[in-house]
């Protein structure tokens, strides 16, 4: 789909395999917890869901997301941790987004993708825009 | 080349700052005291924003792989080349295989190093600027060790030495009323500019915390995520004022109480823990008119140094 006709500017839907849960999502539980769901659950609706990117802050090419089904809405952590992987798919309050590169973050980690978000030697530094469309695709078996 | 001999601790390469990016996320980076390395490139007749070294803390040593015009500024260092006392403030000569060296700040906090040809490291997204978060930019995306050898660009024909004028620290920083500035209260409001504010060992290049009295908003709930710039003033919840500076990150979510004026940015890069500061109010126009006062200053200096207004 493209929003072309107003100014030129192209919305792209980008895929986002991720690994959910385990050593990649050590919150899947927690957001599982607070939804009253089980995680096969969570994986199933937070992958179901269609995002849309807001704007990009915090981290280079760190996308703020809408579109997080409502029952998935977890609080930050009160204890940030002081480095999550980059790669990292969270959830902090309504929103999800992807944590870039390593640093500290106090969002729950659901899972990880492997995507680099910024590259600051690419031609195109970053690889979400404002407006774009995302979908994230579980890979693999979430429990191993 | 620069032989890094003994690094200090957060020695980074630094320019004026990486602009036009923030709408990725990319923070600005560059020299805490924009003034100080103007100075110490512009004593070499250097671009104004070719690279330098930022240094925090002492000792450090530094080779001189070729003959070289340099320049410090910001903090005195205590600096010498080869045992020879070097000023502050002025340009200097050093010879192939002479050791610079710099025991540490007498005064103030940040020291600068500008070379004839600049820090030749490679420029990304328009700047040679250290990112040290997200761990690119300047040497390696990182600040330097023992053992790294820096490129130099181009030397220069210069022949005598030249000093400037440097701007003299005092704690009062000018501020304008932040978005969210009213929402305090009126006490809060007395106080945020009568209160002298320590700045607390909890400081770095992304942002300096402040220790004082408790300010408190009288109106509640959280405010959506926005844009914020170095000089930004937010206050979290506990009422302790955070003032965002080179290596902020691009969006916030705290209110903002004030906003420090450009001019004045660089006390803070001056000001270890400890130090106490003052917020003054200020406007537009007198935010303006600080902006043209250091314009001022510095055509004084390009027309005292080279006969023109570069």
């Amino acid at each position: 789909m493209d929003g072309g006709a107003g100014a030129g500017v192209f919305v792209e839907n980008v895929e986002i395999p991720v690994r959910y849960g385990g050593a990649d999502g050590p919150d899947l539980s927690v957001v599982a917890e607070h939804a009253g769901m089980t995680t096969e659950e969570v994986i199933a609706a937070h992958s179901a869901a269609e995002y849309v990117v807001y704007f990009l802050g915090f981290q280079p090419g760190f996308a703020y997301m809408g579109g997080l089904p409502e029952r998935l809405a977890t609080p930050r952590r009160a204890d940030p941790r002081l480095k999550v992987p980059a790669g990292s798919v969270g959830i902090g309050g309504a929103q999800t987004g992807i944590y870039p590169s390593a640093g500290p973050g106090g969002w729950n980690l659901i899972g990880r993708t492997d995507l680099r978000l910024f590259d600051p030697t690419r031609e195109e530094p970053i690889l979400l825009r404002p407006g774009d469309l995302i979908k994230f695709v579980p890979l693999g078996d979430p429990s191993d | 080349m620069l032989d890094i001999i003994r690094p200090g601790i957060q020695t980074t390469v630094q320019d004026l700052g990486r602009h036009g990016y923030r709408h990725l996320g990319v923070a600005q980076c560059g020299a805490m005291d924009g003034p100080a390395l103007w100075l110490a490139n512009r004593l070499v007749n250097n671009a104004a924003n070719l690279a330098g070294l930022e240094m925090v803390a002492g000792p450090i040593e530094i080779r001189f792989e070729r003959a070289a015009w340099f320049a410090l500024t910001g903090a005195d260092f205590a600096a010498t080349l080869d045992g020879q006392a070097v000023h502050s403030g002025w340009r200097n000569h050093s010879a192939v295989g002479q050791v610079l060296k710099l025991h540490g700040a007498k005064a103030g906090m940040r020291a600068y190093l500008a070379v004839d040809g600049g820090i030749a490291v490679a420029e990304i997204l328009g700047g040679r600027a250290t990112d040290i978060q997200a761990k690119f930019g300047g040497f390696k995306g990182r600040a330097l060790k023992a053992g790294d050898q820096l490129p130099l660009g181009p030397t220069s024909h210069l022949e005598r030495r030249i000093g400037a004028w440097q701007a003299e620290w005092s704690p009062q920083v000018r501020v304008l009323p932040g978005p969210e500035f009213e929402q305090f209260s009126p006490d809060a409001r007395a106080t945020f500019f009568e209160h002298a504010w320590t700045i607390s060992a909890q400081s770095n290049r992304m942002a300096y915390r402040l220790e004082g009295p408790v300010l408190t908003r009288n109106v509640s709930g959280e405010l959506l995520s926005h844009g914020v710039l170095p000089g930004v003033v937010q206050v979290p919840s506990n009422g302790q004022p955070i003032v965002l500076l080179a290596d902020s990150q691009t969006t916030g979510g705290y209110p903002r109480i004030a906003v420090v004026i450009e001019a004045d940015l660089w006390k803070f890069a001056q000001a270890p823990a400890g130090r106490k500061i003052h917020f003054v109010e200020t406007d537009l126009d007198g935010a303006c008119a600080a902006r043209e006062e250091w314009r001022h200053n510095r055509y004084r200096f390009e027309l005292s140094a080279y006969g023109n207004h570069g």
